[in-house]
């Protein structure tokens, strides 16, 4: 096993709130191997787009970060301002989930490409330019040479993303971050946006961080998963071993409610509850009042992640007293 | 784009004809009609239709209005009664003279507005964030007048490093006129100045909060770079702002010209009202709206130019 190109310990987040300090997250912990492919499930509310946002040091200044985050050996908590800015961009890129609102309405598509290259390496704007234009046509912009003069509110949705992703990869990047990069688009759009991300995704092999709530869209793409709830990772694993055998009570929810789901006549079976106050957890498993196992252990002290074999990881006080998962379809069809 | 500002200019043509209008009837609706202040009140009653005839008082309003129209259209504003000048040669120079000033004092105001405003938007919450917003208060309510003689006790009576009143020697050009511009330009330029740091403020935070500004960090450019595109989001709609107050300075401020005996149109207006001259004053208040109509169609343009959106949205519809 290699060493892996991003590392993440006890990564945690508090907010600065109106009634005093939240914490956002609680010590999150993963590390992901170059070329792989993790994709990070949960509710909304959970801490996802927080933890990716942590890993670039894009909180808001309410926030403050503690933990570790090593990527290809740079410690970039430790960062100054000025190396943070050549990293980013460079050795991690991130493409956001609303191209809409992530691009600058004032500026064209060519020149906030062009200037990302501009920035990390010192290009000439034409130079800059016939990046930005080879860098659409591998995104697969038609025409696109017209498309680099575009502001972003004269493009679509999807063409919008793409430029989008162009401009994430631009520099390079050895990790790309993509935060739900497919839900602001329609459903066909999302499928080749997609497509093209895991297409472009294995040619430049980058090691990806995807966020979805979808978990039809972690099964087609990922390597690994990680299960996010209330600010923690509860679940993860290789993506057989978090969709196959999941062994938290939540992960299991969640696959059950979007696996029911694909079925025509099976029940749609949610999770009962609604997603825990971050500023009034509960004491020990923040998932236990929702949890149709839970005992008084579960709420005496928060469950570490314990192994299930060597990759796998499940954060419950009853791992192992509970049955162990079945394959959905049959879960299903009782 | 061409079409845009034909539309825009051609918008501009019925507040034109409205502020002649205006500006026409202003001598009209006075007491007694304009040639009264001409005719001594001992004049016999023919001499006096004579003299009604000779200026074209007797013929019908909306001819009256025509007629004066078209002299307007050659510069021709009368002439003025108390000097006996004609009324354009009276109003192009203060004029100039307050230009001159509503310049340094829109210049000074938007330095300091867009400065401070900046700052203040990147350390909001902060204490320099606070004590910047007090700043931009007190500006925007001191009082002028009050803050004019000030000046003058502190920097002309006490220190003596500058001049109180007056613009200096007509001929001696700016390099001779600067120091009187000083005090005046600044007395104009503190309300400006508030109402800019304040618009400023409040159109810079809404920017940094945007997310594609936390997306130009994502993609590490260095933080000049940044301010350079939260500058161009913020632009048309401070544009707008400054463009205002530009044409407010226009106008002239009858208080500190008079307070600092500078010979602009503001002052200029003041002696009219006090001489009852009407055409110097008709005259005066048209070039002022021409130049305030002029004023905000520079804005508009410039904001457009500025604005891709608006840019290709009249593209689309054109
Ligand atoms: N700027 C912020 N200030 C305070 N709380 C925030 C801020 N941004 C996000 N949060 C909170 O952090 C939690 C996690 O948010 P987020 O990471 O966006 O969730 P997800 O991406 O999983 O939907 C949410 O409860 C959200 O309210
Ligand atoms: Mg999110």
């Amino acid at each position: 096993m290699s060493k892996p190109l991003v590392q993440v310990s006890d990564l945690r987040v508090v907010v600065r709130g109106a009634d005093g300090p939240v914490t956002i997250l609680h010590g999150v912990d993963f590390s992901l191997e170059a070329g792989k492919v993790l994709c990070v499930l949960g509710e909304s509310g959970s801490g996802k787009s927080m933890t990716m946002r942590a890993l670039m040091r894009l909180v808001p200044r309410s926030a403050t970060i503690s933990g570790r985050v090593l990527i290809d050996g740079v410690d970039v908590l430790a960062l100054r301002e000025r190396e943070l800015a050549r990293i980013r961009g460079s050795l991690v890129a991130m493409i956001f989930q609303e191209p809409a609102t992530a691009l600058d309405p004032t500026f064209t598509i060519g020149h906030q490409i062009a200037e990302t290259v501009r920035a990390h390496e010192g290009a000439s704007w034409a130079d800059a330019r016939r990046r930005a234009l080879d860098l659409l046509e591998l995104v697969q912009v038609p025409s696109a040479a017209r498309r680099l003069q575009a502001y972003p509110h004269e493009l679509s949705g999807g063409l919008r993303q793409r430029a989008m992703i162009a401009l994430a990869l631009s520099c390079r990047p050895k990790v790309l971050i993509a935060d739900e990069p497919t839900t602001a688009l329609d459903a066909t759009v999302q499928i080749q946006v997609l497509l093209l991300l895991r297409e472009l995704q294995r040619e430049l092999g980058m090691a990806t961080l995807f966020v979805t709530h979808d978990v039809g869209v972690a099964c087609e793409i990922a390597d690994e998963v990680a299960v996010m709830y209330a600010g923690r990772i509860v679940e993860r694993g290789s993506t057989e071993e978090v969709l196959g055998r999941a062994g938290h009570p939540y992960a299991r929810g969640l696959l059950r409610s979007v696996v029911t789901s694909d079925l025509v006549g099976t029940r749609l079976v949610p999770i009962d509850g609604s997603p825990p106050e971050l500023s009034a957890l509960p004491p020990g498993c923040s998932f236990a009042p929702r949890c149709n196992h839970a005992i008084e252990r579960c709420s005496a002290a928060v469950p570490e992640l314990a192994a299930l074999s060597a990759s796998h990881r499940v954060r419950c006080a009853r791992l192992g007293e509970l049955e162990p998962a079945i394959p959905h379809a049959q879960e299903v069809s009782t | 784009m061409l079409r845009f500002v034909l539309h825009r200019l051609a918008y501009a043509v019925p507040i034109i004809v409205g502020v002649s209008l205006v500006c026409f009837l202003l001598v009209h609706v006075a007491p007694g009609d304009p040639a009264s202040a001409l005719i001594p009140d001992d004049t016999p009653p023919e001499i006096a239709a004579q003299i009604r005839a000779a200026y074209g008082f007797d013929r019908p309003l909306p001819i009256q209005y025509l007629t004066w129209l078209g002299n307007v259209a050659t510069g021709d504003l009368g002439l003025a009664l108390s000097t006996r000048r004609p009324v354009i040669e009276e109003v192009l120079p203060a004029v100039a003279n307050t230009l001159r000033l509503a310049a340094g004092a829109i210049v000074l105001a938007c330095v300091a507005g867009v400065v401070l405003g900046t700052l203040a938007a990147y350390r909001a919450g902060r204490t320099s964030d606070r004590a910047i917003s007090a700043i931009g208060i007190s500006g925007m309510s001191v009082p002028q007048y009050w803050l004019g003689i000030v000046l003058v006790i502190v920097f002309s009576v006490e220190l003596g490093l500058l001049p109180a009143t007056g613009m200096g020697h007509p001929d001696a050009g700016l390099a001779g006129q600067w120091q009187h511009m000083i005090l005046p330009t600044i007395t104009l330029a503190t309300v400006p100045a508030g109402v800019i740091a304040r618009s400023v403020r409040s159109a810079v935070s809404e920017v940094l909060q945007q997310e594609y500004v936390q997306a130009l960090e994502a993609k590490g450019l260095p933080a000049a770079w940044i301010v350079l595109h939260v500058a161009k989001n913020a632009a048309p709609a401070l544009l707008a702002i400054m463009g205002l107050q530009f044409a407010n300075l226009l106008g002239g401020s009858i208080l500190v010209e008079t307070i600092f005996a500078w010979p602009g149109s503001g002052y200029l207006l003041n002696s009219a009202i006090f001489l009852r001259d009407l055409p110097l004053m008709q005259g005066t208040v048209l070039v002022l709206a021409l130049f305030f109509v002029l004023a905000n169609l520079a804005v508009d343009l410039l904001q457009m130019a500025l604005d891709p959106r608006m840019n290709s949205a009249r593209r689309g519809s054109g």
